[in-house]
């Protein structure tokens, strides 16, 4: 048996970026119901902030643990918990059956990251972890508590946690890890979170339309500009002064300067270089991008306060894979909410600086395929042949690197346009549904993302990588971050997320 | 006439499924005149399409997640 792709819908059920378009788009659907008045999304369970002796005086689940709307609110705390693991367990392990996975090892290894991520998600709102002493929607959960100090992180904690957990699985309790690692699928989960990020992007786009289109349209002139700029410099480096190849410069030089392992896949196969190349640049790339992860959230929180699309938009350029950009967004975002909360007692809308780092890195993830089109044109024109026959590149190639979570995400976003500038009246309705879905279920999405990049993640894969390692780490934290930066500030200097009164 | 065949990469090896043949080569360029050889054999004469599908059941199954496509190559063989 072989996967192969030969027809435009090749890949349209047995494939994790499909899939992710196929589960995003179905949680929007169930969350559209609100229109028709049925709410079958807000028996979601969702965490809730709670405080150590107090839960200990009175034990309640209730304390913990609750559904997303009122409409469930009859409904016990566990069972809440047990019908979304239920519905998440079916669904993913129906797209697991059609990806041709394990599913015997699907159904044990989600089962286990689902109890992980959980049990994650309650202690990371423990209120001396996320608590942050102002009021936001009439609550001081920090005053409430009557507290005498918290960390004062936000939702970014249960995040950090996860993140920390799955590494501590990934590095140091291997054979744990190899048994659950069939249902450890970053980015599966962060691009079906992505498209529910869609309603966001709609909801965003109702606020304050010209700062969204101008968010996208930065984006993509900061991804088009940061291609023509890293790509061609790295190449160089890697040709020049570390020697390397022709075919390893240019995969390298995709997944370092670009987006991570699918531009290396793709320019690879662009240049028809032999697999072991993609492989091992795709190794080196998922062990960086969790030092890029967890580094330069805080530290842009930290340099650059004031500054908070402009810090997005350098994740989208710096962070490699769509999972560690988008995770690290969602770190970034809490972390900046909650700074400027305890400092300036200004609540800024959340999702913003996410979606700023979001917005850049689906523009180089669409851009990928045209540069791969391109980049083999060029190779096949330079190659000197020993073969007489003729070899044509066929547009195909460009849609099927084309990310197809992308199309959905779009997809929800313009229907939400749509639905405002057609069917203004039914909006508020739509909002109630999809507030949930871009709520809560994404940030379940993501916290499944957190734990399982962590188990993914084994940082003894860098052994033997030697120069492509030394050559990685120069350009990436002494080039591209530093570069992406100044390109960031360039085009979204000045953007700032609105403030909730 | 148009074909549809094929291609995949083991043991550092690129292998091209012709019908009930295998084809094997180091590099490309040599699997193209394994393949240019294998069609004159066959079809002796006149011009072929040659559609080559990569199998990326090579890659390790956690590469699909990023990207499910290597590449897949049209080449026209003049066997004449």
């Amino acid at each position: 048996m072989s996967t192969t792709n030969k027809k435009w819908y090749d890949g349209m059920f047995s494939t994790e970026d499909w899939w992710s378009a196929w589960l995003g788009l179905f949680f929007f659907a169930l969350g559209l119901l609100t229109i028709w008045e049925l709410d079958a999304v807000g028996w979601i369970a969702k965490p809730k902030t709670w405080e150590f002796s107090n839960l200990i005086n009175d034990f309640s689940w209730s304390k913990l643990i609750k559904t997303s709307s009122k409409n469930y609110k009859d409904w016990h705390p566990l069972f809440s918990l047990f019908f979304t693991y239920f519905t998440f367990l079916s669904l993913t392990t129906l797209g697991a059956y059609f990806q041709r996975r394990n599913v015997k090892k699907w159904i044990f290894g989600f089962t286990v990251i689902f109890s992980l991520t959980w049990l994650v998600w309650i202690l990371g709102h423990e209120a001396h972890f996320s608590a942050i002493d102002a009021v936001v929607k009439g609550k001081n959960s920090y005053q409430k508590f009557d507290l005498k100090w918290s960390l004062q992180l936000g939702g970014g904690f249960s995040f950090m946690l996860a993140l920390t957990v799955g590494l501590i699985i990934g590095n140091f309790f291997k054979g744990f890890a190899n048994k659950i690692k069939e249902a450890a699928k970053p980015e599966w989960f962060i691009k079906t979170a992505i498209v529910l990020l869609g309603i966001k992007l709609g909801m965003m786009t109702m606020k304050a339309s010209s700062f969204t289109y101008e968010l996208a349209l930065s984006g993509a002139g900061a991804a088009f500009v940061a291609y023509l700029l890293f790509w061609p410099i790295i190449y160089y480096v890697g040709r020049k002064f570390f020697k390397l190849n022709r075919a390893s410069a240019a995969v390298l030089s995709s997944g370092i300067s670009i987006c991570g392992v699918s531009a290396s896949i793709a320019t690879a196969g662009a240049i028809k270089a032999k697999p072991l190349i993609p492989i091992a640049v795709s190794t080196l790339i998922v062990v960086f991008a969790m030092f890029e992860l967890v580094i330069l959230p805080p530290l842009y929180t930290n340099i650059a306060p004031n500054q908070p699309i402009v810090n997005g938009a350098a994740l989208g350029m710096t962070v490699k894979t769509d999972g560690a950009d988008a995770a690290a967004g969602a770190i970034l975002d809490e972390l900046m909410i909650a700074k400027e909360l305890k400092t300036h007692n200004i609540k800024w809308e959340e999702g913003w600086i996410l979606s700023a780092a979001i917005l850049t890195k689906i523009w180089i993830d669409v851009f990928i395929g045209i540069w791969s089109f391109i980049l083999a044109i060029i190779w096949i024109r330079n190659d000197k042949k020993k073969t007489k026959h003729k070899e044509k590149i066929r547009w195909s190639e460009i849609w099927f690197r084309f990310p197809k979570f992308v199309l959905a995400y779009m997809f929800v976003w313009f229907l939400y346009l749509a639905m405002m500038y057609f069917f203004p009246n039914i909006i508020s309705d739509a909002k109630i549904g999809g507030s949930i879905t871009q709520g809560t279920f994404r940030k379940f999405l993501f916290m499944l993302t957190f734990l399982s990049i962590g188990i993914i993640t084994d940082f003894s894969k860098l052994k033997g990588m030697g120069r492509l390692a030394l050559l990685y780490a120069l350009a990436l934290f002494g080039f591209i971050a530093p570069l992406g930066y100044l390109i960031a500030y360039i085009f979204h200097h000045g953007m700032m997320p609105p403030i909730l009164k | 006439m148009q074909l549809d065949y094929t291609l995949s990469f083991t043991n550092n090896q690129w292998i091209c499924f012709a019908d009930t043949t295998e084809i094997t080569a180091d590099s490309l360029d040599e699997l193209d005149n394994g393949i240019a050889k294998y069609l004159k054999s066959i079809y002796k004469k006149g011009e072929i399409e040659v559609n080559l599908y990569f199998d990326f059941d090579r890659f390790p199954t956690w590469h699909s997640q990023y990207m499910p496509h290597y590449f897949n190559r049209s080449l026209t063989f003049n066997l004449n």
